[in-house]
């Protein structure tokens, strides 16, 4: 390997200026690409890219947005001033002019357009309950979409994108389905508590927490799952049915409940509820994560982390975080 | 000055020889006997981490005026910095009002930031807080600096690089 070659000007340079590509949210899907290409071809550019995080960390290790956003302040304003000024005032020939704050304003942050409200939508990192018309709840986890099809005749859920949670009173004489790309899954009780989740690769899950529902796969296998139990499939077949894990059920309250999870998955878990990137040292991705976290605060996730694992976690950009060995 | 002038090779020496003149030299600048005693004496303390050797006494007189004049101009710097801290807090609401403790910690930060950023041409500093401190698009900032999209890339690049240098000796 390169390791023992040292990193020249060249590659702070090249460093320098990846770090610009990805200081401007959002990051394309092509430039996040072609940054990790360049980690990966050298140790000497990720020895490079090592110390522009370590400068860049210090600009986000500010405690609060307020604090971050003051000390913006007071840099523009002293170095408005220039040091040369400054050295005629340390020597007393001439007297601090006072200068006014500069002008600025808060980030705008992008707004969210919600205008068309038939459908149910999360953005990320948001989780959602909406109420429907026969008295049943249905939640939406963070980036999620869900279109209802309520009449006089049928009661119709569509998940379009995301997690989706079903509380359903079925006191209510229409029928009840709710599908997904994969298949359509409807109660076999009067009550039931489950959760449908699209996974990668053409896979969805469905977790039963109260009642029995069916599952019906378009390619017409059927299957029924009972309260605490799961299953994967996909357009034409189930996987083993194993027990519900709690965390497809723990997030209507805003938490994760992770029982023996590794650390990379565990972080692949939160990378849902936000923008952005997390970067897990391979040395560490195996550890078991147990515990019950708070999906709304993920700075205490990572507090938390930290004082459980000898881990260090590391903002770099405000969409970058490396967690590696302490 | 006299060339055959014995020149002391220790830190003890030096200040033996230097050190009521080199506050003399400070006081008659910042008119505080208190603060030209204290920069002095940091003035050694630096001489001892890093021994340097003079071949007449006034090259030693030269070295150590010269870096008695940064430290205070960072003491000046720093008493700017905390000035401006506090005023920022003017502004802030009580609930965010921070403790002293965590305004120290920020005082310490902005003053680490400030020096590096502190020989940055001033469009690449602006640039390099407006983003990094307050969050602003590439856009936001080019409207703001009145330059196009891909200069605010490129002081980005140059800011970051300014910084890696710094840290890394290896900018000469």
């Amino acid at each position: 390997m390169t390791s023992s070659q040292s990193v020249t000007y060249a590659h702070l340079e090249a460093a320098s200026e990846w770090f610009a590509v990805l200081s401007d949210t959002p990051v394309s899907d092509i430039d996040k690409a072609a940054w990790q290409q360049w980690m990966s071809e050298d140790e000497r550019h990720r020895k490079a890219w090592q110390q522009v995080e370590s400068v860049s960390v210090m600009f986000s290790s500010f405690q609060d947005n307020t604090s971050q956003q003051s000390a913006g302040y007071v840099l523009e304003r002293t170095h408005a001033v220039g040091r040369r000024q400054l050295l005629k005032g340390a020597l007393g020939l001439a007297g601090m002019a006072s200068l006014g704050w500069l002008s600025w304003e808060k980030t705008a942050l992008p707004s969210m357009v919600a205008a068309w409200r038939t459908d149910f939508h999360t953005s990320v990192g948001e989780v959602s309950s909406f109420s429907l018309d026969d008295g049943s709840n249905v939640w939406l986890n963070t980036n999620s979409a869900m279109a209802p099809y309520y009449t006089a005749a049928v009661r119709h859920l569509s998940l379009v994108s995301g997690e989706t949670f079903v509380d359903l009173d079925n006191q209510d004489s229409r029928p009840f389905a709710l599908s997904c790309e994969q298949a359509i899954v409807r109660p076999r009780t009067k009550n039931v508590r489950f959760c449908l989740r699209y996974l990668p690769n053409q896979q969805a899950i469905l977790a039963v927490y109260k009642g029995a529902v069916s599952v019906a796969l378009n390619d017409s296998a059927m299957k029924s799952v009972n309260a605490g139990e799961s299953v994967t499939f996909n357009t034409e077949s189930f996987g083993d049915v194993v027990p519900a894990l709690a965390l497809y059920e723990s997030w209507i309250k805003g938490l994760l409940v992770v029982e023996d999870m590794p650390l990379s998955d565990f972080v692949n878990e939160l990378n849902r509820y936000r923008n952005g990137y997390i970067n897990v040292d391979p040395a560490v991705a195996d550890w078991r994560v147990v515990g019950t976290y708070p999906i709304h605060n993920i700075d205490v996730i990572f507090g938390m982390l930290e004082s459980t694992f000898p881990l260090r976690v590391q903002k770099t950009l405000p969409w970058w975080v490396s967690v590696s060995a302490a | 000055m006299t060339p055959e002038h014995p020149v002391p090779q220790n830190v003890g020496e030096l200040y033996a020889e230097h050190s009521s003149w080199l506050t003399g030299w400070i006081r008659k600048r910042l008119g505080c006997h208190e603060l030209a005693a204290d920069i002095a004496q940091d003035t050694f303390v630096r001489l001892l981490k890093k021994p340097k050797y003079f071949s007449n006494m006034g090259e030693a007189r030269a070295f150590l005026s010269t870096v008695a004049k940064g430290l205070y101009i960072d003491q000046w710097r720093r008493k700017q910095i905390e000035q401006a801290w506090l005023e920022s807090l003017s502004h802030c609401e009580e609930e965010f009002y921070p403790s002293a403790e965590h305004s120290a910690a920020m005082i310490e930060l902005i003053c680490e930031l400030d020096m590096m950023i502190a020989k940055m041409p001033k469009k690449v500093a602006n640039t390099l807080i407006l983003s990094q401190l307050h969050g602003l698009t590439y856009l936001d900032i080019a409207q703001r600096l009145s330059v196009s999209e891909r200069m605010v890339k490129r002081y980005m690049a140059q800011a970051m690089l300014h910084c890696v240098l710094l840290k890394s000796d290896l900018s000469l």
